[in-house]
């Protein structure tokens, strides 16, 4: 009970949690509009009511596919994700320290980055000998990008005093890079995760509706609302939505958490 | 100056001796300082006033070594920091700047920032340095504040430990650059007082940069009033008033006698000033 009465006293959660239920009573009235009045009003008729769907939640729960759909879209995203932040940063970081890094290496990356990372599914299904690495690679493509520019440009814009005073106080290049750049960039990596992690989610889900996303039930959540549309359901396409919708919330929590953690001079703000 | 006795009085005089610095972004000439001399005796606190843009900071710049110099010469105690064949000095703890915008590090203690510099020089372990660190900040009043980042104290606050953080380096000259421009009159008066007292504990050479008059004559040994673009010397008014000061002193007859010849040098320069930028607006 203390448990419960400690979660509502918090006016933040208060608030959450009432936006959501109040969200969905319009959903519901939405949905139940053309029921009542016989007026089908702007195509919202054909949603399913909150009800139905949470029905074919509980239906999907103990199936062991739906719960594959999630495995295997979230080790796609965190493979694509992880890849992307282990070579972005350092690769953003190097672009802005050094000069002629950046002489060669911007060029290509700024005529490469604005191809949006759907336009690359063909060419990557045709490429990468399976549709696994193809959509990992896609996924990459998304975070990896958004990433970059971040720490670019959360490295460049560093005050320069920053820098001066270090350098004054006898701060050698090492220094300077460890204890300046690195911590003076990470608010910019962390905005850049944040971001790209959200781009790794779209990416993913289109590319798996798009490539079928390979067999036996490893599909992932994308194909789990392409094959529910196949066969119908307009309840599990819902489902599969608001599916998508709980992993990204997991997924921009995390990030937060671990900034939070990484950055705790960030936590007065 | 009568009456003052600190370890360092006999280093940190600086001499800058006809220095040029000419700007020469995308080919057009911009002399920003034009044969300036000054002398700065060790221990002392030289006030340099002058009006908005007119070279101030590029030569707080040259003796940081942030900047390179055109022609002229710096020297520190007799040792060349810039000069012919030299045109700018490497960067090194005996001369601390403290920033306009203030530059302690956002992601460090106030603690951790003070015990920076030591550390990164190796002078002392990481612990002694912040142990030094915690013992210097509550000196300067800041105890309660030392595992706070900069973004939870005052700007006042702030100011206060990066003058800290500048001075557990032992610097022979402390740099400033406005760095209470931006605060509200009664802030200003607490920084002053504080800044007062750290100078009468330590001795350490002072280079000002203000816009604030009274700031001036209130801080300084020396007012060197400079001319707009391009920066020289145009008169020193030397400040007698007997230290320590406090700011009773400001009321007094002397002080308003010093102030009034202040005034008329920077009201001429600001003047000018004014007008050349008319000029450059046309």
């Amino acid at each position: 009970m203390s448990i419960v009465n400690s979660f509502f006293s918090n006016t933040t959660t208060r608030r959450g949690v009432g936006a959501i239920v109040g969200f969905v009573v319009i959903w519901y009235f939405g949905a139940m509009v053309d029921d009542w009045t016989g007026y089908d009003v702007l195509g919202i008729g054909l949603v399913p009511p909150p009800g139905d769907v949470f029905t074919a939640f509980l239906g999907v729960i103990p199936k062991a596919g739906y719960w594959m759909s999630w495995v295997s879209s979230f080790s796609r995203v965190l493979t694509g994700f992880l890849v992307a932040m282990l070579i972005g940063i350092p690769f953003g970081l190097l672009l802005a320290v050094n000069r002629y890094f950046r002489g060669v290496f911007f060029p290509p990356f700024e005529i490469l980055r604005p191809i949006p990372p759907l336009a690359w599914v063909p060419a990557s299904l045709i490429f990468w000998p399976t549709n696994e690495m193809s959509i990992a690679f896609v996924t990459f493509l998304g975070a990896f990008f958004t990433i970059v520019i971040n720490v670019l440009g959360g490295a460049r814009s560093i005050d320069i005093s920053y820098l001066r005073a270090a350098q004054s106080m006898g701060a050698s290049q090492f220094d300077l890079f460890w204890k300046i750049i690195l911590p003076g960039t990470l608010p910019s990596i962390f905005t850049g995760a944040a971001v790209g992690m959200g781009i790794t989610w779209e990416v993913v889900l289109a590319a798996e509706m798009i490539s079928g996303g390979g067999t036996q039930g490893g599909g992932g959540l994308g194909f789990f609302i392409w094959n529910s549309y196949m066969g119908g359901s307009l309840e599990q396409i819902v489902v599969g939505m608001i599916s998508i919708g709980i992993a990204g919330y997991l997924c921009s929590s995390a990030i937060r958490k671990i900034g939070f953690y990484f950055m705790p001079w960030r936590r007065l703000f | 100056m009568a009456g003052k006795s600190h370890k360092r009085e006999q280093t940190g005089a600086l001499s800058i001796k006809n220095v040029t610095k000419i700007y020469d972004p995308s080919g057009v000439n911009v002399k920003a300082v034009d044969d300036c001399s000054m002398e700065i005796a060790a221990g002392e606190v030289c006030m340099i006033v002058g009006p908005s843009g007119c070279g101030k900071t590029t030569l707080l710049n040259a003796i940081a070594g942030f900047h390179s110099i055109t022609e002229g010469s710096i020297h520190l105690d007799g040792d060349l920091l810039c000069g012919p064949g030299k045109p700018k000095a490497e960067q090194s703890a005996e001369r601390m700047v403290v920033f306009q915008h203030g530059a302690l590090f956002p992601w460090k203690t106030l603690q951790e920032n003070v015990a920076y510099g030591p550390t990164v020089q190796s002078a002392m372990s990481a612990g002694e340095a912040m142990e030094k660190a915690g013992q210097m900040l509550a000196e300067a009043g800041l105890g309660q504040f030392i595992k706070k980042y900069p973004g939870e104290v005052s700007s006042g606050m702030a100011r206060r430990a990066e003058i800290v953080r500048a001075l557990i380096n032992d610097p022979k000259v402390l740099l400033l650059d406005e760095p209470y421009r931006a605060m509200d009159a009664l802030t200003k008066q607490i920084m002053h007082e504080s800044l007062l007292e750290t100078y009468d504990r330590t001795g350490v050479t002072i280079f000002f940069i203000t816009h604030d008059l009274e700031e001036a004559i209130f801080l300084g040994d020396k007012v060197h009033v400079v001319t707009t673009r391009p920066c020289q010397l145009k008169k020193t008014v030397e400040v007698r008033i007997p230290r320590p000061r406090s700011f009773e002193t400001q009321s007094s007859e002397e002080f308003r006698t010093l102030l009034e010849e202040v005034n008329e040098a920077v009201h001429e320069e600001a003047v000018k000033a004014f007008q050349a930028g008319e000029r450059e607006m046309a």
